[in-house]
């Protein structure tokens, strides 16, 4: 499904990250590395958003090529969403809905599901780290993606989000769309049917055993 | 205090002379500094703002004299550079014969800081801004959404309004400028394509915001499926919004014996120029120093063109050119780089 071949990112010289050969099939994978291992630049790569040396496909669409076609494709949830602060986040949502050409109910079930219809007309501004998270959260669903990435999805959300979120990556991956997860912690989504788990570490990622004690 | 760096020191007592003698000069001269003082209330109220600034809510547990007394002691040095120039032309204005006005004057600058410690003090009490201008925003927020052209504009008026008005204010001075002096010689419409390469030049500080805006608080613009064609219109409403207040006011002004077919030349011109400078930005990120030099650089080279009497649709085609493959070379290229040593060229350029 997505094919990286040659991947180099780096910062001003700096190297960040290195996958010289990675292909990733369909299903659930987890992206496992500390604080500022690079998870995030490899996940910002792949979903078109950073510039970088080497070859990115996904279903066979060049990441250079298909501009448009490929950014269809692929969804992105921040980490750390930090939005305009006079945007609300009906406003995020509509603009990103548009582009990503979402119907209008899935709009309104993911505001529904994330619960944010009680700060959706509020700007942004005045909003937690929670209620950011929910935003972005809801951001990387819309639309008709074969990949979602969902860079620390659990963090700064309460425990009743988390298990939205559990349901929400079980549903879309029941209709086919595959999942790029991330977290710094050991213990987020063995709830989900994780298909590989890849160490972030020392400017590379490498297959890593699937944790046994799944639920 | 604006040409503090320019003027000579006689030209400031002589500019001090003439802005006491004259009551709407010092309204002028206070309106300056009036919009000084909110750039310095702005100033701190984002340093409030800040995660890492929170415990500065800890000022109130402090006596409020004290605390008043504090925070009137950060105005007044935000208030510094204004205070030293003040008593500078103050002191040649007392001995010109104008003690009223600096007495007026001085009770002024002694009065505006103490809104500053108000609005501090406000502030303090009530860190989660939820006022009724926000009731006001949610019924607006309720019934419209922002379209994406709004996005920067609104940016505009919530980071950097000061910026924004002055840089107007400067050039529809500029517009009307040109618009009054033109009758009064034999020039020629190149008077007006000079203005309006140093109103497009002028314009680069408000792209580098529109580059930095877009990178660091919307970089998920390049994720989403529009293709570069679409991203082209919208780039190109957002500059003809950014340019429309010159453009009125030259229409406004508008001498005879200027043709509209040139207006619509002379607003092509400023677009073309806007694209040419974000085109630059994509290509290679600019600290402010490489910036300036590149707005004079640019503004030379049209200079001599425009006086060479080169047609100004064929410096609006070369600029559009220009701006437009720069955009599409690098658009997908450009990265927003804080490191100075990552402002070296990339490999593959």
């Amino acid at each position: 499904m997505i094919v990286i071949k040659n991947l180099k990112k780096s910062y001003g010289g700096h190297l960040v990250i290195q996958v010289p050969d990675l292909v990733l099939t369909e299903g659930i994978h987890w992206f496992k590395g500390a604080n500022g291992s690079g998870k995030t630049t490899f996940f910002r790569t792949l979903a078109g958003m950073l510039p970088f040396e080497g070859e990115i496909t996904l279903g066979g669409m060049d990441i250079r090529r298909s501009h448009t076609a490929y950014r269809l494709s692929i969804n992105y949830g921040e980490a750390e969403p930090d939005y305009p602060e006079f945007l609300t986040a009906n406003d995020l949502i509509q603009f990103v809905a548009t582009a990503k050409q979402a119907k209008a109910e899935q709009v309104d079930q993911l505001i529904d599901t994330l619960g944010i219809e009680p700060f959706l007309y509020q700007p942004s501004g005045t909003y937690s780290s929670g209620m950011l998270k929910k935003t972005s959260l809801a951001l990387a669903f819309l639309g008709n993606p074969k990949v979602i990435i969902l860079d620390e999805p659990l963090i700064t959300i309460d425990d009743s989000t988390v298990l939205k979120v559990y349901e929400l990556v079980r549903d879309y991956h029941a209709q086919g769309v595959s999942f790029l997860l991330s977290s710094h912690q050991d213990f987020m989504f063995e709830k989900l049917p994780i298909q590989t788990v890849f160490r972030v570490k020392n400017q590379s990622i490498q297959p890593e055993s699937i944790p046994t004690h799944r639920h | 205090m604006f040409g503090f760096g320019i003027l000579r020191p006689e030209d400031h007592i002589a500019l001090s002379a003439y802005v006491f003698a004259s009551p709407f000069l010092l309204v002028l001269v206070f309106g300056l500094w009036a919009l000084y003082h909110l750039k310095t209330l702005f100033f701190v109220r984002q340093r409030f703002l800040w995660d890492s600034h929170s415990f500065l809510f800890e000022l109130v547990l402090i006596p409020p004299s004290t605390r008043w007394l504090l925070l009137w002691g950060i105005q007044m040095m935000l208030w510094m550079p204004v205070l030293a120039y003040a008593a500078f032309v103050g002191y040649y204005g007392w001995k010109l014969g104008q003690p009223e006005a600096v007495i007026i004057t001085a009770g002024y600058l002694l009065i505006l800081p103490i809104t500053g410690v108000w609005a501090y003090e406000y502030r303090l009490f009530r860190p989660n801004p939820d006022t009724r201008l926000n009731q006001l925003s949610a019924f607006f927020n309720r019934r419209f959404t922002k379209p994406y052209w709004s996005y920067f504009v609104l940016y505009l008026f919530n980071k950097a309004p000061i910026l924004l008005f002055l840089t107007k204010v400067f050039t529809c001075i500029v517009v009307v400028g040109v618009c009054k002096i033109y009758p009064t010689d034999s020039y020629d419409e190149r008077l007006f394509s000079l203005a309006g390469a140093a109103i497009g030049m002028v314009q680069v500080v408000l792209l580098l915001h529109l580059y930095e805006f877009e990178h660091v608080q919307l970089p998920m613009l390049r994720n989403l499926p529009f293709t570069l064609a679409q991203r082209f219109y919208k780039y190109s409403g957002l500059f003809a919004l950014l340019m429309l207040p010159e453009t009125l006011f030259l229409f406004r002004y508008l001498p005879k014996g200027i043709g509209f077919l040139y207006i619509v030349e002379w607003f092509g011109l400023l677009l073309s120029l806007l694209w040419l400078i974000f085109g630059r930005f994509l290509q290679k990120h600019h600290t402010m120093e490489h910036l300036l030099k590149l707005g004079i650089y640019t503004f030379i080279a049209l200079y001599f063109v425009i006086m060479f009497r080169v047609p100004i649709w064929g410096i609006v085609a070369l600029c559009l050119g220009s701006g437009i493959f720069l955009f599409h070379r690098h658009y997908y290229r450009s990265e927003y780089l804080i490191d100075s040593k990552a402002l070296d060229p990339r490999p593959e350029d």
